[in-house]
Order: structure tokens, then C-alpha cells, then sequence
């Protein structure tokens, strides 16, 4: 079960996309507009803003097989809180982040259990975390090239693993060059092979600093070795707000 | 008459429309409470079904053939568990009432005639927290109080012996406790506590004492600390301190320990006054003699998913081999009074009662725990793995628990223990074997 709840790390992440530095800033040559273009495409994602809260729903499909999750999500500063509200056999369930430390939480067991990023991993969904990885914290951007994507002009920008510790050796991030929207993202392993692709769509909007602004709705991953292997992400219900730190205080998250 | 009929119908119209709009009010006064709960009220129903089978060790040299303890060797279970959270801006209120039935059977099989019926309809946790400031919480409620990263033992926790991880289906009672906590920052916080009444959880052979604490937790990119000083009324205070490390994406390395002067819990003496010489004395031994209670740990993740977990645990608030040695020949004749019909057989089982709970959370002092659970496997089940070594008596308990999820609301679920080594030995005291064979529903 863990493994499926892991998948929902995913969303989580948008913690940390939240917090987002605006790093390029400072940055000179070809690297500031990398970073620049990247840091606008992750405030889609809800970087630069104080906390965020929302409703998502992960479906996984494997050929015929469809497994629905639905789960709360908070996020601010780096520490993220899911908690499953659906399907039944999940409810209560929560994973809490901040930075790389995790833990499980399960009404069953009464005593949080710590989990490795590797466990995150696991299971078709959890590449779901791709989409809320923070980007700007744990990769370097350069621009590589342009492209057309679904007849969107984009510019490609290739995201390198600052450490060891990042998820992917390596990501190539699709930014539309009308929308600064990221629109497609290819996640590879060590090894260089293609790990996982994705899709973003952004049909939601979110208030934040007195007005609306486009915010990520859908996320569609497909496996790189099995195409019938996809995961949909679905965010709805997005508000940007202060998240108190007592939201993720493990303590207060066992009852 | 001819004024008389209007006024008539207005005044029924009247009567009408304020019934009608009274109605509405209420139908829309119920859709906004209903609304309200929906937005606010989280809950959570899981229905339980357990049968229970256990095989007491009838070598035991203090329960041979079951005749002294009696431990049932067949029961029937079924629980109905909710909970309920109320969560709203400054405040929140939760609610777990319980119902469980148990019938017990001291023969194998469930039939005949049962030896014990229980029902019980209790309030097993509940808490209301109220936050006057974004980084204070303020709390008090019926809790199961737990934490640290190790699967064995919890030895930094001063309120609770048991961690409750070798049955999950068998719910720890909650204690009741007031935290005022302070979080300066998302990653900092310092809590207040007070252990203020025994609750749901199991006594202690000296009785309930209050308890106070100051605990403090931090958490770092790639680490967390915890440290706790407590001071249980009429013992002399404890500090506790747990950390984890997140080496890689696959290695959690952990550690915890509690250190502090005299040890607690029930141990043998010498008294020239009992009948029988010697007396258990239960409480904390006043001593400078510092005890020093650690664990330390690792954590794996296999590519495949599994996570495989080893720790080693130093309990020196455990027994000596000395000191279980006399307590298993202080058993024995214990025994013979109480089987024997000896004039002090009241005294014995008083003291037995002591020796089987003796208020520690194990008996001796050096183990090895190995466990591996690997969740999720085809989609359908969980699987966790438990053995425990105790290296002072040789003597392990290895515990299997598998649960499959046949349904988005439903597992069914098998959990198996297996006592091995000495018949003497701490894991094979009492009992060789169980088996849980259940159900859980979910709604």
C-alpha cells in the first residue's frame, strides 16, 4: 500500500516548487535566461508563493486496469502534507516531507515510520513526484535548443542534478516560449535512458497577489519502457495561502 | 364577513408563506450545516473480524500446562472503530469511539462454552487542539503518544512502554495529556507536555504517575533530532534524545536512547518479611547508578520496493541473567504455593501477577531486530516481516503479518507468531505460537 501512497508524493512536491528562489537573478550569460525562463515556468506550478493548498486526484492506468487515489495536499517552504481521502482502504493515511526527511502515517500503526526517497520511487504513480520536484533548488538549467511542441514554439532547457541526492540525473523541460508555461518534461536515470515523460496542462486558475493566474491542472506521465503504463494527475481546488508551521508538525499529525 | 375572508386567506397566506420560508430556512439552515461538516469533518469507519488461536508454552517451567496462567488458547473478535476530525481555522476536535466484542475460549476451537465475554463501547482517543497563533498549539485529549524512527523499541518515550508494532490490530489505549507546543519556524519546535492521567493505556505495576516533559524537535534537510526531558512524579527525571539520518536515496541510518539515574520497574529483593523471602519491589530503584538505554539502526530500500530494517537495542534497565534467573525460580515456587493451595498462595499470585508484567518493555537486556516490509506487491498486498533475537537467553520471536486488499474497501489479513529457543527464554515465557486470521472493512 505504501508504494501507492508514495505515487501521491508527487503532488506533495509542489511544496517545494512553493518556495522557489529566484536563483537566476544573479546569474549571468546563457544561465540567467535559463533559470529566469525556468523559475516563471515553476510559478505555473505555484513557486514564489507562500504555501499552497489543493485537492488531487492520481489515476494510474496499466492497460485495462485503472487505480483512482484522491488525497489533500499542503505545502509550504519545503515541507509538504498529503493526506488520503479516498479510496476507503487509504483514508487517514498521510505522508509527511520536509526537505528529504519523509514519514509514513497510518491510523493502523500509531507511530510514524521514516521512508527513504527511494521509496517514493516505487509504484507507476509516484512518478507523479516529478511534477513537484523543485527544479530550481536541486538542478542547474542551460538552454539546449529550441523545439516546436504540439505546435507550441518552446525553448528546451536540459536541468542537471546539482547533487547526488536529486531524483534524476537529468530532465529535459519543455517551456512554451508564448506561455512560459512548462508543457512537456523528459526524466532520465543515471544510466541516460528515458525514465518517464510528461505532460502539463494548465486549466486551473489560482488568486494570488490580487489576481488570477494560470496554475497547473493535469500532469499525464507515461513510462518510458511501457506506453501503456500511464499515470494522470488531476489538481483542483487551488489556494494559495499562509500554511502554518504546526500543519506539519509531526506531533500533532498522530492523532 | 365579506373583510373577515380576506384577511382570513391573507393571514393564512401569511401563515403559509412564513411556514413555507421557515421550511426553506431549515432546509437551507440544514444544507449549510451539512455543507459545513462536508468541508470541515474528516472521518474514517473500519469494521474488524479476528479469530484468534494461541499456543501457551506448556514446557514453561512457570506455566506448566497452561495450569497457573490459564491463557486462553482460542477468542473471537470484532471491533468497530471511528474516527472523527473536526478541523476549522484556530481549532481542532478529534474523536475515536470504539466497540469491541471479545468471547475467549481457554480450549482450542470456538466451540463449548466460552470462558470470557467482553463488550466494551469506549472513547479510545480524542484531542482538542486550538492554535491562538499561527506557531502555538495549545492541546488536550486521550492520546497514543508516539515517535522516534525505530521499529523495536520506542526507548525515548517516558509515557508508553509498548510501541505497538508487533500487532497492528491490536489498538494501544490512548492516555491523556495537555501540550502546549511552540514552532518558531517549519522546522523547529519545542512542546510542553503533561502526562496527567492513565487513561485507556495499560497501569504500570506502581500505578499511574504524572508525568511532565520538555521536548524539542528539529529537522534539517536531510536529518531530524529530538530530545526530551522528562520527570515522572516520584522518580528521578530522564532524557531522551532520537535522530535519523537520510544517507542516500535508499539508507536511513537512526538511533535513539534514554538515559537517566535508577532504573524502573519491577525487580526481585530480598525480604526477611515475606513467607517466602523475597518480594518484588516495583517502581524506580533509587540509585545514582546511571542506566542507559540506546538503540541504533538502518534502513534499506531494495529497487524491488521492499525496505529492510536492522537494529540493535541495549535495554539496561532489563534484567541481569542473575536477576532472571531468580525470577524464573521465584516463579516456579510461586507456582507450587498457588497450586498447591499453600497458605500464602494469595501473596503468590500477587507477586505473579508482578513478574508477568513487570513494567518493562522487555525483560532482558541486549536483542538484534530484523525486519523487512515491502508494501504494494501486485497491487493488492503488504507484507511485513519481524524477527526479534534476544542475545542474553537465545531465545526470538519472528512475526509475519500479511494483508491483502481483495477490495478498495476491504483486506483480509493473517498475522503469525512463532516463539523460539530455550523454554525458558523471554520470547517462549509464556506462549509458542499465535495465529490472527481477520477482516478489516473500510468506509
Amino acid at each position: 500500500m505504501l508504494n501507492k501512497l508514495k505515487s501521491a508524493l508527487l503532488i506533495a512536491l509542489l511544496a517545494t516548487a512553493v518556495h522557489a528562489e529566484e536563483k537566476g537573478a544573479t546569474v549571468t550569460g546563457d544561465r540567467v535566461d535559463a533559470d529566469r525562463i525556468l523559475f516563471e515556468a515553476e510559478a505555473f506550478r505555484g513557486a514564489g508563493m507562500p504555501g499552497i493548498s489543493m485537492k488531487v486526484r492520481i489515476e494510474s492506468f496499466n492497460g485495462d486496469e485503472i487505480d483512482a487515489q484522491e488525497m489533500d495536499v499542503n505545502a509550504s517552504s519545503g515541507n509538504s502534507l498529503i493526506e488520503f481521502t479516498a479510496p476507503a482502504k487509504l483514508k487517514g493515511r498521510k505522508i509527511l516531507m520536509q526537505g528529504r526527511n519523509m514519514w509514513f502515517i497510518s491510523p493502523d500503526l500509531r507511530k510514524p515510520v521514516p521512508i527513504s526517497p527511494r521509496q517514493r520511487l516505487m509504484g507507476d504513480a509516484s512518478n507523479g513526484d516529478i511534477a513537484s520536484t523543485d527544479y530550481a533548488s536541486d538542478y542547474g538549467a542551460t538552454f539546449i535548443r529550441s523545439d516546436v511542441y504540439k505546435g507550441e514554439k518552446c525553448h528546451v532547457l536540459e536541468l542537471k542534478s546539482k547533487t547526488s541526492d536529486a531524483t534524476y540525473d537529468k530532465i529535459e523541460y519543455w517551456i512554451s516560449s508564448a506561455s512560459s508555461k512548462g508543457v512537456k518534461a523528459d526524466f532520465f536515470a543515471v544510466s541516460g535512458k528515458l525514465f518517464k515523460s510528461a505532460d502539463f496542462e494548465y486549466e486551473n486558475k489560482i488568486e494570488f497577489k490580487q489576481s488570477k493566474r494560470p496554475f497547473i491542472s493535469k500532469m499525464i506521465i507515461t513510462d518510458g519502457i511501457n506506453a501503456d503504463k500511464k499515470t494522470v494527475i488531476h489538481y483542483a481546488q487551488g489556494e494559495s495561502k499562509e500554511i502554518s508551521p504546526s500543519t506539519f508538525d509531526l506531533n500533532s499529525l498522530l492523532r | 364577513m365579506s373583510m373577515m375572508r380576506p384577511l382570513t386567506c391573507a393571514a393564512l397566506a401569511l401563515s403559509l408563506t412564513g411556514q413555507a420560508l421557515a421550511e426553506n430556512e431549515k432546509v437551507m439552515a440544514g444544507d449549510s450545516i451539512g455543507k459545513w461538516l462536508d468541508e470541515n469533518l474528516k472521518h474514517r469507519f473500519v469494521v474488524l473480524g479476528m479469530a484468534t488461536q494461541t499456543q501457551p508454552n506448556y514446557d514453561s517451567s512457570i506455566n506448566i500446562n497452561n495450569d497457573l496462567l490459564g491463557i486462553e488458547k482460542s477468542a473471537l473478535e470484532a471491533q468497530i472503530k471511528a474516527d472523527f476530525e473536526l478541523k476549522r481555522e484556530i481549532f481542532s476536535l478529534t474523536m475515536k469511539p470504539r466497540y469491541r466484542h471479545q468471547t475467549l475460549w481457554l480450549e482450542e476451537g470456538f466451540n463449548g462454552s466460552s470462558s470470557k465475554r467482553q463488550d466494551r463501547l469506549f472513547i479510545n482517543e480524542w484531542s482538542l487542539d486550538i492554535k491562538p497563533d499561527p506557531s502555538v498549539v495549545i492541546g488536550y485529549g486521550r492520546e497514543v503518544r508516539q515517535w522516534g524512527p525505530s521499529l523495536f523499541m520506542n526507548l525515548s518515550n517516558p509515557f508508553l512502554l509498548d510501541n505497538g508494532r508487533n500487532n497492528p490490530y491490536q489498538e494501544l489505549g490512548g492516555t491523556d495529556f495537555l501540550r502546549i507546543a511552540h514552532l518558531p519556524s517549519y522546522n523547529l519546535s519545542y512542546s510542553l507536555i503533561a502526562n496527567v492521567s492513565r487513561g485507556e493505556a495499560e497501569a504500570r505495576p506502581d500505578g499511574f504517575k504524572q508525568t511532565y516533559a520538555l521536548q524539542t524537535e528539529y529537522s534539517g534537510v536531510d536529518f531530524s533530532l529530538g530530545g526530551i526531558l522528562s520527570k515522572r512524579v516520584e522518580n528521578n527525571p530522564r532524557l531522551g534524545l532520537y535522530g535519523q539520518w537520510t544517507a542516500n536515496e535508499a539508507v536511513i541510518l537512526y538511533g535513539e536512547l534514554s538515559t537517566g539515574s535508577g532504573r524502573t520497574g519491577c525487580y526481585i529483593h530480598d525480604d526477611a518479611s515475606s513467607p517466602i523471602e523475597l518480594t518484588f519491589e516495583c517502581g524506580q530503584q533509587k540509585s545514582s547508578k546511571l542506566y542507559t538505554n540506546w538503540l541504533t539502526g538502518a534502513s534499506y530500500t531494495l529497487l524491488g520496493g521492499g525496505t529492510i530494517n536492522l537494529e540493535y537495542a541495549h535495554y539496561a534497565e532489563g534484567y541481569s541473567s542473575d536477576e532472571f534467573n531468580q525470577l524464573t525460580l521465584l516463579n516456579q515456587s510461586l507456582q507450587g504455593y498457588i497450586l498447591g493451595g499453600n497458605a500464602n498462595a494469595d501473596l503468590a499470585s500477587y507477586l505473579v501477577a508482578r513478574s508477568t508484567s513487570p513494567g518493562l518493555q522487555h525483560l532482558r537486556q541486549n536483542y538484534l531486530f530484523f525486519s523487512y516490509i515491502h508494501n504494494n506487491i501486485i497491487n493488492q498486498v503488504d507484507i511485513n516481516l519481524r524477527y526479534a533475537l534476544g542475545i542474553d537467553d537465545g531465545s526470538s520471536q519472528i512475526i509475519g503479518i500479511l494483508d491483502w486488499y481483495v477490495r478498495d474497501d476491504m483486506k483480509l489479513f493473517v498475522l503469525g507468531s512463532k516463539s523460539l529457543g530455550p523454554k525458558n527464554g523471554e520470547f517462549k515465557y509464556f506462549i509458542k505460537s499465535q495465529l490472527y486470521v481477520g477482516f478489516e472493512a473500510y468506509h
